[in-house]
């Protein structure tokens, strides 16, 4: 049977809800390239599942992607490309000008991708898809309280790399230059 | 203006995903590696036809009239084999156990082996499929029916040791040359030509088994046999009706294009008084021949069949629905 007939309706599904499902890959693998690497292997998985989830397609699809993110170290020995892309350091210093917000939003991005997969994905999962905890627990296939507390470590260091700026209410304290996640 | 850090993020997240959109030809790229996925593993299952289709050909054997049914030396002497030697006996075992009905229980596992959940996580074998069968065939009718439970092909970062909890089942029947399936979650019957180890690997059973369902025929059998390598009989155990004589066998498999070269060992239990196949175990270890690919890594294959009943009565029909 030729793959269009055997996965009717996959099409359509990526054409239609295509772009949230790398939005979510990209988030959790750091950069669009690695992102539709994940999609893709979520799709491979998919047809491989076929028969028992083509019936809600999208939930599977998006359910695995969350997995083989968290699961990175078998992914990131098939794409080693994406420690050096990820991890690379870049220079951040303040600016008083329109280009700091800039600069934080990307800093906070840079730290997302440095935070351990679990960390990373239980904050997609609340700040991007924003569901609440125990959506976020069942999506994940871990505790509520695991759920906490990956979150709770992950918005601590983003505060920590995020330190320069201003934010909520309390005045930068140094500014970056290089080293940012040292 | 006050902003959290949360506010922040989930706005950071919004600008660095902003109209992306995926590549053109995605899912045919998706199904492409889906294929060569699905080829890689047929072909390391197809690899061990010397054994392997020597186990699963009385699923599909035609089976000659019972007058004409031989057991022990006689079958090993129609082989043409010595038959005193471990090779003629194992021979002679399988001919006869290909040509009754029974029951079949098998347990297929795929695991990648040193897997590590974290880099400090301790090194564990990863199941990919998992595949645990029990039916019943009757090679003279060709018919069967049975049960392949699904079971979970790997744990969640807080529960590991959920690999291979059962999630769902699925039913089984062969008719001819046909499979019929149905999944535990309701859905209609499926159908398509091939045998119960082709129900199972294309269809979701993450089994692993040979494919050549279209030789039906008891020489396949015996040309199998003869390709078993090297063949030690381990020794006796049990008394009277409950004797089993156990063999231990290695087999030499060639590479191709998708698998380098490797080697399947396993163990054959006889019944001593019957000369039918009580268990067939056998592993290999497999590496992908092409490391651009994600199965280019190695994976360990091991199997447990179990026959019993032997000559027990199967009907079963074409499911409607």
């Amino acid at each position: 049977m030729r793959s269009e007939e055997r996965f009717k309706g996959l099409d359509a599904l990526v054409a239609d809800r295509g772009g949230a499902l790398l939005a979510t890959a990209t988030l959790l693998a750091g950069s669009p390239a690695a992102g539709e690497d994940l999609l893709q292997a979520a799709l491979e998985r998919l047809m491989r599942h076929w028969h028992r989830v083509r019936n809600e397609p999208e939930i599977y699809l998006r359910r695995t992607i969350y997995h083989l993110a968290v699961d990175q170290w078998r992914y990131r020995r098939r794409h080693p490309e994406m420690v050096g892309k990820i991890g690379a350091g870049f220079d951040v210093a303040v600016q008083q000008d329109g280009t700091d917000t800039v600069h934080l939003r990307l800093a906070l991005i840079q730290g997302l991708a440095q935070l351990p997969p679990r960390q990373r994905a239980v904050l997609v999962l609340r700040y991007w898809e924003q569901l609440s905890e125990s959506e976020a627990a069942d999506m994940l296939g871990c505790s509520l309280g695991t759920v906490k507390s990956s979150a709770s470590r992950g918005l601590a260091r983003l505060r920590e790399v995020t330190a320069a700026w201003a934010i909520e209410g309390t005045p930068a304290k140094k500014p970056l230059v290089n080293g940012l996640w040292s | 203006m006050t902003r959290t850090i949360e506010d922040l993020l989930a706005a950071s997240m919004r600008d660095q995903v902003a109209g992306l959109r995926p590549a053109p030809g995605l899912v045919a790229r998706a199904a492409k590696q889906h294929r060569r996925r699905i080829r890689l593993r047929l072909s390391a299952a197809a690899g061990t036809v010397g054994m392997a289709a020597a186990l699963v050909v009385g699923l599909t054997v035609t089976s000659p009239s019972p007058s004409t049914v031989r057991t022990g030396s006689s079958a090993a002497k129609a082989g043409g084999q010595d038959a005193t030697s471990p090779q003629a006996r194992l021979v002679a075992a399988m001919t006869t156990s290909a040509q009754l009905s029974y029951q079949l229980h098998l347990v297929n596992t795929a695991t990648t082996p040193g897997h590590q959940m974290t880099p400090a996580s301790p090194p564990r074998d990863l199941i990919n499929w998992y595949a645990d069968y029990t039916g019943v065939y009757d090679p003279a009718t060709r018919l069967g029916t049975g049960i392949n439970i699904i079971r979970l092909q790997s744990g969640t970062l807080d529960n590991p040791s959920s690999y291979g909890k059962a999630d769902g089942y699925m039913q089984v029947r062969i008719v001819g040359d046909n499979y019929y399936i149905r999944f535990s979650s309701g859905e209609r019957w499926r159908t398509g030509r091939g045998t119960l180890v082709q129900a199972l690997v294309l269809n979701g059973g993450r089994a692993w088994a040979p494919t050549d369902g279209a030789s039906a025929d008891p020489a396949v059998l015996l040309a199998a046999a003869r390709h078993l390598g090297t063949v030690i009989f381990v020794g006796k155990s049990g008394s009277s009706i409950q004797a089993l004589d156990t063999y231990r066998f290695s087999y030499d498999i060639a590479g191709d294009d998708s698998v380098k070269p490797h080697q399947l060992t396993g163990t054959i239990t006889v019944h001593d008084r019957s000369n039918l196949i009580a268990e067939i175990t056998m592993q290999t270890t497999v590496t992908g021949a092409n490391p651009q690919i994600a199965d280019g890594g190695q994976t360990t294959f091991k199997t447990v069949m179990a026959f019993s009943d032997y000559g027990v009565p199967v009907s079963v029909q074409v499911p409607t629905g």
